[in-house]
C-alpha cells in the first residue's frame, strides 16, 4: 500500500505545487517552487552520471560476449573516456581546460565537428534520391503534395524568384496560411494531450514512476 | 508469356530505376561548382527577417542580450553562419550591447565560443567578461530556462571556462529575465525556440526572436504569427538575407548559390521521376515496349 501511495503523494504534491506556482507566483510559495527547480537540475546532473555508467556497462558486456560489431564498442568506450578525461582536466594543467588550442577543443573542432557535419550533410544526397524515387503523383493527394513541395522548395532560394516570379510570395503564403492552420491544430491537440497526461500523473491515475 | 516469368525491363523502367549514385553525383556537382564559382544571385529579404533585424534595432544601446545557441555541429552548416551574422549586428555599430551566450545542446557552447572569438574579439576588439560572456552548457532543458527566471547566476554559477560568473564585470547587476532586453535564440530543435517561448516569453514577457534550421521553421510560424516571436530567420536562407540586411556578406550568402542549384536539381529529379512514372504506367496499360 505504502509502495503505491507514497510515490503518488510525492508526485501530486510537487506537480500541484508547480501548477499553482504558474498561476500564483507569490513570495514564499514561489521560493519553494524555485527550490524544487534547483533540485530538478541536480537530479538531472546525476542522471548524466548514470547514463555514462550505463553506456560503459552495455558496451562492456558487448565486448565481453564478443557480440556483433563488438569492435565498435571498444571505439565508443575509448573515445568516451578520452573526451571525458580531457574535458575534466583543470585549466591549470598543460593539457587541460577549454581554451583554444587545448586537446579537448582540438579534438572537438577537428574530429567531432567534421564527423557530425558530414552525417548531416549526407541528408542532401538521400533526400534527392528519395525525391526521385518516392515523390510520385499516384493520386490527387500525392499530386497536391508534390506541387506544394516544389513551390516551397523553389520559393526558398534566390533562384526561385528568377525562374518562377512570385514563387517567394506564394511560398510565404503557403507557410503562413496553409501550413500554419495544420500546425496550430496539431499543437493545440498535443497541448491538450500533454495537459491530460500531466493531470493523470499528478492524480496518480497513470504512474510512470512506479511498478504495479 | 508463360506464368512465373517476368517481362524484360523496358528502357524507361531502367531509367526510372537508375543507380542512385548518379543522383548523388548530380547533387555533388551542383553543390560544389557554385561554391568554387559563385553566381551572385540576388537575395530578397523576407518580412520575418526584416522583423528580426528591427527587434534588435529597437532595444536601447547598452542593453543586455540573452543569446542561447541551442545547436550542435550537425546543424553547423545552417546555423553557424546565422550566429556569425547576428554577432556582426550586435557589435558593428558600437552600441555597447552586453551579450550573454549559452547553449542547451552539450556541443553548442564551443561553437558559440568560436564565433565570439572570430567575430567579437578579432573583428571588433570586444572583451570577454566585459562585452560578452559564454555561460556554457547546463543540462536540465526547460528546468534551466525556468530556473533562470529566478536567478541567472544561481543557474550558471560558472562560465564555459569554469570561471565564477560573479567575478565577470558583465554579470554585475544581472539577476534574471527582468534585466534582459531581448532573447535571441539560434535553435536546431529540442530544447530550443519552442521551449524558450513556452517557459520564458509566456511567463516573463521577454521580447524574443529566433533563428532556426530550415526543416524546423514550420514549427515556429504559429509563434511568429501570434507575435510571441518578434522575428524569425529560417535556415541558411534566413542567414543570407540577414547578411544582406546588415551589409556584411559572408558564408551564408556564398552558400545560397549552392543551395539554389541543389533545390533546382532535386526539383528536376522530382519532375523527371514523375514523367518516367507516367510514361511507364501508360506503357503498361497499352502494352508498349519502349
Amino acid at each position: 500500500m505504502a509502495r503505491r501511495s507514497i510515490p503518488t503523494a510525492i508526485a501530486f504534491f510537487f506537480g500541484a505545487m508547480m501548477v499553482v506556482n504558474y498561476f500564483v507566483p507569490w513570495g514564499w510559495f514561489s521560493d519553494r517552487a524555485n527550490q524544487v527547480q534547483e533540485w530538478g537540475l541536480i537530479v538531472v546532473a546525476f542522471a548524466y552520471i548514470l547514463g555514462a555508467l550505463n553506456v560503459m556497462r552495455v558496451h562492456g558486456h558487448k565486448i565481453q560476449r564478443k557480440d556483433e560489431d563488438w569492435r565498435f564498442s571498444i571505439v565508443t568506450i575509448i573515445t568516451m573516456v578520452v573526451m571525458l578525461g580531457f574535458g575534466l582536466m583543470p585549466e591549470q594543467w598543460a593539457i587541460g581546460g577549454m581554451e583554444r588550442g587545448s586537446p579537448f577543443l582540438w579534438m572537438f573542432d577537428n574530429m567531432y565537428v567534421p564527423m557530425m557535419a558530414t552525417m548531416y550533410s549526407l541528408l542532401a544526397f538521400f533526400i534527392a534520391s528519395a525525391a526521385f524515387r518516392a515523390f510520385k503523383v499516384r493520386s490527387l493527394e500525392a499530386t497536391l503534395l508534390a506541387v506544394t513541395a516544389v513551390i516551397v522548395m523553389i520559393g526558398a532560394v534566390p533562384l526561385g524568384g528568377i525562374l518562377l516570379p512570385g514563387s517567394m510570395e506564394l511560398r510565404t503564403w503557403i507557410m503562413e496560411t496553409l501550413q500554419n492552420v495544420g500546425k496550430r491544430g496539431i499543437m493545440i491537440g498535443v497541448a491538450l494531450g500533454a495537459i491530460s497526461t500531466s493531470l493523470k500523473i499528478i492524480l496518480g491515475i497513470e504512474r510512470p514512476y512506479g511498478r504495479d | 508469356m508463360p506464368n512465373g516469368m517476368n517481362a524484360p525491363e523496358t528502357t524507361l523502367e531502367k531509367i526510372e530505376r537508375m543507380d542512385r549514385r548518379i543522383v548523388f553525383l548530380a547533387i555533388a556537382i551542383t553543390i560544389i561548382l557554385p561554391l568554387i564559382w559563385p553566381l551572385g544571385l540576388p537575395i530578397e529579404v523576407s518580412p520575418q527577417v526584416d522583423d528580426f533585424h528591427e527587434a534588435i534595432e529597437s532595444i536601447p544601446d547598452g542593453s543586455v542580450v540573452l543569446f542561447p545557441n541551442d545547436y550542435d555541429p550537425a546543424s553547423k552548416a545552417e546555423l553557424y553562419p546565422m550566429t556569425v551574422a547576428i554577432l556582426h549586428h550586435f557589435f558593428k555599430e558600437d552600441r555597447n550591447l552586453k551579450i550573454i551566450g549559452l547553449g542547451l545542446f552539450p556541443a553548442g557552447p564551443p561553437l558559440l565560443q568560436k564565433a565570439f572569438e572570430e567575430v567579437a574579439v578579432e573583428q571588433y576588439g570586444a572583451e570577454y567578461g566585459k562585452d560578452f560572456v559564454n555561460l556554457g552548457y547546463k543540462e536540465g532543458r526547460e528546468i534551466v530556462m525556468a530556473s533562470m527566471g529566478e536567478s541567472i547566476p544561481k543557474t550558471f554559477p560558472t562560465d564555459f571556462f569554469g570561471t565564477p560568473i560573479d567575478s565577470l564585470p558583465i554579470m554585475l547587476g544581472i539577476k534574471n529575465y527582468t534585466d534582459i532586453a531581448i532573447l535571441v535564440n539560434v535553435s536546431a530543435g529540442y530544447p530550443g525556440t519552442k521551449e524558450w517561448v513556452q517557459q520564458v516569453v509566456s511567463v516573463f514577457d521577454v521580447l524574443m526572436v529566433s533563428g532556426t534550421t530550415g526543416v524546423s521553421a514550420p514549427e515556429y510560424y504559429p509563434y511568429y504569427n501570434s507575435g510571441q516571436l518578434a522575428g524569425m530567420l529560417e535556415g541558411l536562407k534566413g542567414a543570407a538575407e540577414y547578411e544582406t540586411l546588415i551589409e556584411k556578406q559572408g558564408i551564408a550568402t556564398s552558400g545560397m548559390d549552392a543551395q539554389s542549384l541543389g533545390h533546382l536539381v532535386i526539383i528536376l529529379f522530382i519532375i523527371v521521376g514523375n514523367v518516367l512514372f507516367i510514361l511507364n504506367r501508360r506503357n503498361k496499360t497499352k502494352g508498349g515496349r519502349f
